[in-house]
């Protein structure tokens, strides 16, 4: 047998490690092993690796798929109920209040009172607060923006069964409407920059002060809107002096907001919490109150009319009510 | 006591966060890997560092573990590809005129003395040098064939060559080893 025919039996035994003389020669080598300590090192990283993150077996993965989706779900969740429960508050911010606090009566005297300790209040009670009372919401100049009247969210939140009533935007009581224009001729000067707190105006026209003449020409503009029409603008002005005509009209301002000028940031001056009462038509701002009575003589409630009137004129004794209300019993 | 669990049942499991189905796999397969890898290296710190870096990288890589072959295929795979890098690193590859001044010292003194006359302690001696003479190609394959037990075909997978060439491999360090114990 030539040499290389020994190498290809040698060969072909060693590949399949059948007598194999090659192989039971290396079997005879020592046979070395890892330390006790390299042992312990490899063992101790096998278990650091399936101890801190122990690998998803396909019933795991099928839930870690669910966990974007229910993270998802649960950020939604939390953003409506943040909004539903700030909402209010946040879009009353934007509501429009009078710039100048009238001074013409003691009612007026009271409300800017009222409205001054608003204003001294930090902000974090501020938005523990009602939002924003102005009465109907005063239309920005033609041209812009209406504001989002703040009533439909308070009634949301106090009153439910009124919703209706109040998100259909009834027409605005005109005297009212033109008190607080002449409200806002009155005290011009009392004004400061950006109490006029219509947000969608301020947007559309930046603050600054106005001539008195076109204060009082808007002012006039809005007396002369009929009833249903959307009240007058605010008065932007600072520092002009009195109008005349505005000192001649006297009407009562409403109670839930005065002439203080709030700084821009404080704009949402709200109500003071007092004012809040367990009937539905009491937790309103007075003007709103007014609103709901009117709507019920409206839809033919007039026991339900007269009996809110009567809450309402003990609680606002000095507030002066519009004629058709005055005189009706 | 019910079977023995078979490697990549064992390899499955630790995937799952089976720590004792590691320690089982680890005991059956340390020596096997540390001697292949000893005697490819033949240096114990490198064979230690390489040791440890072979089971690291296969827990690292346990979840993308797939029954396609073998366990111990997979795992001197990677510690065959762990051994060339440091190789490449280390030192650069015996030429054949290297290994054949290897093998000439080797035969030298006691190339006329029969392979029975030799001591065992004298015969693992020689295998060892012989071995580590062999090139690098070829040491590979004598090892992954008598240490792994791997037949041509995996080796031949395993190191990216053919099945012919894994053959001529192994008839070369088999020519070799014979040489050095030849009557």
């Amino acid at each position: 047998m030539s040499g290389n025919e020994k190498l290809e039996r040698e060969l072909e035994s060693f590949l399949r490690e059948d007598g194999s003389r090659t192989a039971a020669l290396y079997r005879k080598l020592p046979r070395p092993e890892p330390d006790a300590s390299l042992d312990a090192a490899v063992l101790a990283m096998a278990r650091r690796a399936v101890a801190s993150a122990p690998p998803a077996s396909p019933a795991r993965r099928a839930h870690l798929r669910w966990i974007p989706v229910l993270s998802a779900a649960a950020v939604v969740a939390l953003a409506v109920g943040i909004s539903y429960r700030l909402g209010p508050q946040m879009w009353a911010g934007r509501k429009v209040l009078p710039a100048a606090p009238p001074a013409a009566s003691s009612a007026d005297e009271a409300a800017r009172q009222g409205q001054a300790v608003a204003a001294e209040e930090s902000p974090a009670r501020r938005a523990d607060m009602p939002a924003a009372a102005s009465a109907p919401a005063p239309a920005p100049p033609a041209g812009t923006m209406a504001p989002k009247p703040a009533a439909p969210s308070i009634a949301r939140e106090q009153a439910p069964a009124k919703v209706s009533h109040l998100q259909s935007a009834p027409p605005v009581d005109k005297k009212s409407e033109t008190a607080i224009a002449q409200d806002a001729k009155a005290f011009p000067s009392q004004a400061a920059p950006g109490a006029a707190v219509n947000l969608n105006a301020e947007v559309a026209q930046p603050v600054r002060a106005e001539p008195a003449a076109e204060v009082a020409q808007e002012a006039d503009l809005a007396k002369q809107a009929p009833a249903t029409a959307p009240p007058a603008p605010p008065a932007r002005s600072a520092g002009a002096p009195a109008s005349a005509a505005a000192a001649a009209t006297s009407s009562p301002a409403p109670q839930a907001f005065g002439g203080v000028t709030a700084p821009a940031g404080q704009r949402d001056a709200i109500g003071p919490k007092q004012k809040r009462a367990p009937d539905s038509s009491a937790n309103l701002y007075p003007e709103h109150w007014l609103q709901d009575i009117h709507q019920m003589l409206r839809e033919g409630h007039r026991d339900a009319a007269l009996e809110s009137l009567a809450e309402f004129r003990k609680r606002y004794p000095d507030y002066r009510l519009p004629d058709d209300l005055r005189d009706l019993k | 006591m019910g079977a023995e669990r078979a490697d990549e049942e064992l390899m499955l499991a630790y995937a799952q966060g089976d720590a004792r189905a590691f320690e089982a796999l680890y005991t059956r397969q340390r020596g096997m890997l540390y001697r292949y890898i000893l005697r490819s290296v033949n240096d114990r710190a490198a064979a230690d560092e390489l040791f440890q870096e072979t089971w690291s990288r296969l827990i690292a890589s346990r979840e993308r573990y797939r029954v396609e072959a073998k366990f111990s295929t997979w795992l001197l795979q990677i510690a065959h590809n762990l051994i060339v890098d440091s190789l490449r690193r280390a030192r650069p590859q015996a030429s054949a005129e290297e290994t054949e001044t290897v093998m000439r010292e080797l035969d030298a003194p006691e190339a006329d003395r029969p392979e029975q006359l030799l001591s065992e302690f004298e015969q693992r001696r020689r295998l060892q040098l012989v071995l580590d003479a062999l090139p690098a190609e070829q040491r590979e394959a004598f090892l992954l064939r008598v240490e792994g037990g791997l037949g041509l075909e995996e080796i031949a997978r395993l190191t990216g060559a053919g099945q012919e060439t894994v053959k001529s491999r192994l008839r070369y360090a088999l020519a070799k080893i014979r040489e050095r114990f030849a009557q």
